[in-house]
């Protein structure tokens, strides 16, 4: 995939002004960074606006990138900045939300809900795509301050010291919104694998 | 001894190593007697590279060309 220049001789050649290479690095990068922003958004315009002003601002911030940064974790966290912001200027009514899933006990504690198996062997060619879909479906309906948590913790691999960055949330209500999301998501795996079987 | 519900509700704390040795100890123990909790656990670990493959997109074309547009314009006037 990668050409024969790799991305911290782009991100030198931008730096010296050279906006082919910058362009290369857009290039690069616009895909991962669009579906972040088409995540936290959920909104195909929003997600294009977001795009558009996190390379921009990457741009114009080029000189402060570190040394020891990959430009493409940098670029995306300019976009999830740009995307909360943008969440945060959208003056909706808060919608009512299902209460989260979690897992089912009995009264003495003990698990009781049934646990499909995720690894079925009549591997059908669609089931990727059906399950594709199951998963974006499931994300999208993530209250918004655990669809975020999660997005940038388990889709984008950002740590929880950078999430407390940017959502200025605290890192212990960090992890616990981020493990009510993976409740909520392998629940959504499961129930699909269960109604598979 | 851990019921079901004490542990499943540590099992983010466990994969990250945030639990005193105590917690751990006992989750372990419950795991080590609960097959229905090894195998939600297993499914836990999974869940986010699932999601990361289901959750990556593609910018439409349309989309993408005016991005290009959009920074063709703004890089040339800086
Ligand atoms: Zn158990």
């Amino acid at each position: 995939m990668r050409t024969e220049n790799d991305d911290s001789q782009l991100l030198e050649k931008a730096l010296a002004k050279d906006n082919a290479a910058f362009a290369e690095l857009v290039r690069r990068y616009r895909d991962p960074v669009y579906g972040l922003a088409l995540r936290m958004t959920r909104s195909e315009a929003d997600a294009a606006e977001v795009t558009q002003d996190a390379f921009l601002a990457a741009y114009r911030h080029l000189s402060e990138i570190r040394t020891d940064q990959a430009f493409g974790a940098w670029v995306h966290r300019i976009a999830a900045n740009q995307a909360l912001m943008k969440l945060r200027h959208r003056k909706v009514v808060a919608n009512v939300e299902a209460p989260l899933p979690t897992p089912e006990f009995n009264e003495r504690g003990s698990l009781v809900e049934e646990v499909a198996d995720w690894n079925p062997t009549a591997l059908e060619q669609s089931l990727d795509a059906e399950l594709g879909k199951a998963i974006s479906h499931a994300a999208d309906e993530l209250p918004e301050e655990y669809r975020q948590v999660f997005l940038l913790k388990d889709v984008e691999d950002l740590t929880y010291e950078q999430i407390a960055e940017i959502t200025g949330d605290s890192v212990p209500a960090i992890k616990s919104r981020l493990h009510r999301a993976r409740l909520a998501m392998r629940a959504a795996i499961d129930r699909f694998y269960l109604e598979r079987e | 001894m851990n019921t079901c519900k004490d542990t499943l509700e540590l099992l983010r704390g466990y994969l990250d190593g945030d639990l005193k040795p105590d917690e751990r100890t006992a989750l372990e123990k419950h795991l080590g007697a609960c097959s229905p909790c090894v195998d939600f656990l297993n499914q836990y670990k999974r869940t986010p590279s699932l999601c990361k493959k289901a959750l990556a997109a593609k910018m439409p074309r349309e989309l993408a060309d005016q991005l290009d547009a959009f920074l063709k314009k703004h890089l040339a006037n800086e």
